[in-house]
């Protein structure tokens, strides 16, 4: 056993981080709002370059050959940039189903595309009936010749308002009979059969959609992979997220944050007593997310498909979930008054009106539900590893 | 970064196990309690044989040469078990203090001896008191002309009692640098000691020890006065370490205890395991389970950290997240018990008391918390 960072892991940390100081410009280090792409993009083509967009691709593709723990220690030093922003459905979700299951013709379309985010995409999932019970999806692909005509509502649809495409799973109807499974499909946002209605999730902001599917034309080359087995390419691809979805490095920077204002404590202020409880509830927090990052490391170094391992994967999600929300909540009681104020209304953007606070903590929230809710978690637990159901 | 054993570690986590399996079950655990002393020194003397007191001590002094790896094997499988040894206090700290710290010539005098379990010395520092979250030491020794010491104080709840060879005191002196602490190697019977026996909760023999004028030669001040300090912190985070360790191993024994009880009781005509709620909560506790076992691979990372300061604050802030963690588990897996759980004679209550007492010799969750305050 060694518990020490490998040294040439750390010295690669230690390059990424020179990078990013030397070329990052200014206006992709702010993550808060949503700055215009054309600010980001020289840094988005520098990271292609890098080949450190999108690692974990193949090579071939615009990946890079290197371990787990290196793909994770880009993440948490690129947490520091906008590019935490860049598209990571695309990136992340649908392009590994694509380079791992889909045609050399579907690469080539789809691929170069996101990599350079000339397309966007979304997720379509869940819908209003089917939240954790994915499998009971009713969106169906109506199979006529060489057409889907698909027909169905998708939710919680996150940038659908943005997205130029969207992966779906549905189910597929032949023949008069309905399949079994459902299956992986591609299609256009800019149909005119598909209709966007925005929702605005707690934090006041505009991340989610509902997504009308009514009657899209989608041709049968867009099924990527073999019908009825969409589910099962999701779920092995979204083992390779496991360590992501803790979220570990986002919570790092904000209890780095409110370690910092410390520093600048106002002695006038602030009582001694608050500031004794806010010491006390960040030193908590330092010393889990600690745990939270060894956590981390055990899951990158354990082999998925092991239920042992499966069921650590579920309790890092749990724990990362819990202590984002715990952080961010520290973080918006820090902020006292400021943190209640609403902004005043003048921008059009689709960041709200919430304070930077209050959007971090009440969107943290969502942490404990997507990609798996914590009580979908337990499940997992009390079935893989502790036998009781 | 490797979190798996080698092989040879993967044999001895087995061996420690099955020793512990077949040693500490229910039947000897009740012969031991009917004895006076429950501090076993033919069992003691059997585990030194097994080189498990040398687990950690260099090869060249007479120790197996293994690392923290080996001694959190021993100690998380004593904790599964409640083998209720005095592991950590005689077994680990008095040992590392010597080896570590000893001057030459009293590791020749006494390594030899502890590693192979014929000789007992233990840690005779707490008292019971704190100041601003740290230990205070009362106990005080005064330097003579002809150079020995004259050593008068209380120590507290001093695992395992009277049936050791010796302590290792801690005690305040002018003639050593600040903080002003030095550590005496005392003999058990040395004139001016008296030991009053006590019961701790858990059942483990312990002992006040008051001194009166107890006179130590130089030769008997471990290290010499220049190491105390660094020896007392050493000590207190190996000791906090080990601890951790320790409940790791008694919490996976209360989850899987817990668990098969939930298979096995039926109640409205299912088993108790079919309830979502209660699987939901078993869930709970391996989470609190594992979340404590990564956070203690960075206390076993941390140990030989360069930095004394900072493996303290890692170790401290270990001992209050895995006591609060593991207290938790014990504490659900009673409750998920039922009327059972409550019963003295169904060991799922032994755990929790166990857990209570190493994590309350020093001072419990309000000192932790007050001292990291302080960081």
């Amino acid at each position: 056993m060694n518990f020490a960072p490998d040294p040439a892991d750390e010295e690669f940390r230690l390059r990424v981080r020179a990078f990013i100081n030397e070329f990052c410009p200014e206006e992709a280090r702010r993550v808060s709002t949503r700055p215009a792409p054309e600010k980001v993009k020289a840094w988005r083509d520098l990271l292609v370059t890098q080949k450190w967009l999108a690692p974990h691709w193949p090579v071939d593709w615009g990946g890079l050959d290197i371990s787990p723990v290196r793909r994770y220690i880009l993440q948490e030093e690129l947490a520091a940039t906008i590019t935490s922003q860049m598209d990571g459905i695309a990136l992340h979700l649908v392009a590994p189903v694509i380079y791992t299951f889909g045609s050399l013709k579907q690469k080539l379309r789809y691929l170069p595309k996101i990599l350079s985010g000339e397309e966007t995409w979304c997720q379509g999932f869940s819908e209003p009936e089917s939240g954790s019970d994915v499998l009971s999806a009713k969106t169906t692909a109506e199979r006529q010749g060489d057409y889907y005509t698909v027909t169905g509502e998708k939710i919680w649809t996150t940038g659908a308002h943005r997205a130029d495409m969207m992966f779906a799973l549905v189910r597929v109807r032949a023949a008069g009979r309905l399949q079994h499974g459902l299956s992986f499909v591609v299609f256009s946002m800019r149909d005119p059969a598909v209709r966007i209605r925005p929702i605005t999730t707690i934090d006041g902001v505009h991340h989610f959609n509902q997504v009308s599917l009514n009657g899209v034309r989608v041709p049968t080359a867009n099924l990527i992979g073999e019908e009825g087995k969409g589910w099962h390419y999701a779920r092995f691809l979204l083992v390779n997220e496991r360590a992501l979805v803790a979220q570990a490095p986002n919570t790092r920077k904000t209890l780095r944050r409110l370690r910092a204002y410390l520093d600048g404590f106002d002695e006038d202020r602030v009582h001694s007593y608050e500031l004794a409880d806010f010491k006390e509830r960040l030193t908590e927090l330092e010393i889990e997310q600690d745990a939270l990052e060894f956590m981390v490391m055990r899951v990158l170094h354990s082999t998925p498909g092991d239920p042992f391992n499966d069921g650590l994967a579920a309790a890092l999600k749990i724990k990362g979930a819990q202590l984002r929300q715990r952080a961010n909540e520290l973080f918006f009681d820090a902020h006292g008054a400021q943190s209640l104020q609403n902004k005043t209304a003048t921008s059009v953007s689709d960041d709200g009106q919430l304070s930077e606070p209050a959007k971090s903590f009440l969107f943290s929230l969502s942490g404990s539900i997507a990609g798996g809710t914590n009580e979908i978690q337990r499940n997992i637990i009390a079935g893989m590893v502790l036998g009781l159901t | 970064m490797n979190f798996s054993y080698t092989d040879e570690q993967v044999t001895f986590a087995d061996s420690v196990d099955r020793y512990c399996v077949r040693n500490f079950d229910l039947h000897s655990r009740a012969t031991m309690l009917e004895k006076e002393q429950f501090f076993d020194r033919s069992r003691w003397e059997e585990i030194g044989h097994l080189g498990w007191i040398g687990a950690a001590i260099p090869l060249e002094l007479g120790g197996s040469g293994g690392t923290v790896v080996e001694t959190s094997i021993i100690l998380t499988a004593m904790g599964r078990h409640l083998s209720q040894m005095p592991y950590i206090e005689c077994g680990l700290v008095a040992t590392q203090l010597i080896a570590r710290f000893g001057l030459e010539s009293q590791r020749d005098l006494l390594l030899p001896h502890l590693v192979a379990g014929r000789k007992v010395f233990a840690l005779a520092s707490n008292e019971g008191r704190f100041d601003k979250g740290a230990p205070r030491i009362d106990t005080l020794a005064v330097k003579h002309d002809a150079g020995e010491f004259s050593v008068t104080g209380r120590k507290e709840n001093i695992v395992p009692g009277h049936n050791v060879d010796g302590f290792i005191v801690s005690a305040k002196t002018q003639e050593s640098e600040s903080p002003g602490l030095a550590l005496f190697l005392i003999p058990r019977d040395a004139s001016g000691i008296t030991l009053e026996p006590i019961t701790l909760l858990d059942g483990s023999v312990a002992c006040n020890i008051v001194m009166n004028d107890v006179v130590v030669s130089a030769e008997n001040v471990l290290g010499g006065l220049h190491q105390a300090s660094h020896a007392i912190d050493f000590a207190s985070d190996i000791e906090d370490l080990a601890c951790c360790a320790e409940a790791i191993g008694i919490a996976e024994s209360v989850l899987w205890r817990t668990r098969d009880h939930l298979r096995t009781r039926y109640q409205y005509g299912n088993p108790l395991a079919t309830l979502q709620a209660l699987q939901h909560r078993m869930a709970d506790m391996y989470t609190e389970l594992e979340f404590s076992r990564s956070k203690l691979f960075q206390c076993l990372g941390v140990l030989d950290h360069e930095n004394a300061a900072y493996r303290h604050r890692v170790l401290i802030g270990a001992k209050y997240m895995i006591a609060r963690a593991t207290k938790n588990i014990s504490r659900e897996g009673i409750q998920l018990h039922g009327a059972s759980g409550i019963a003295n004679e169904n060991i799922i209550g032994r755990y929790y008391k166990r857990l209570c007492v190493i994590f309350g010799m020093k001072g419990g969750a309000s000192r932790l918390k007050r001292e990291i305050h302080n960081f």
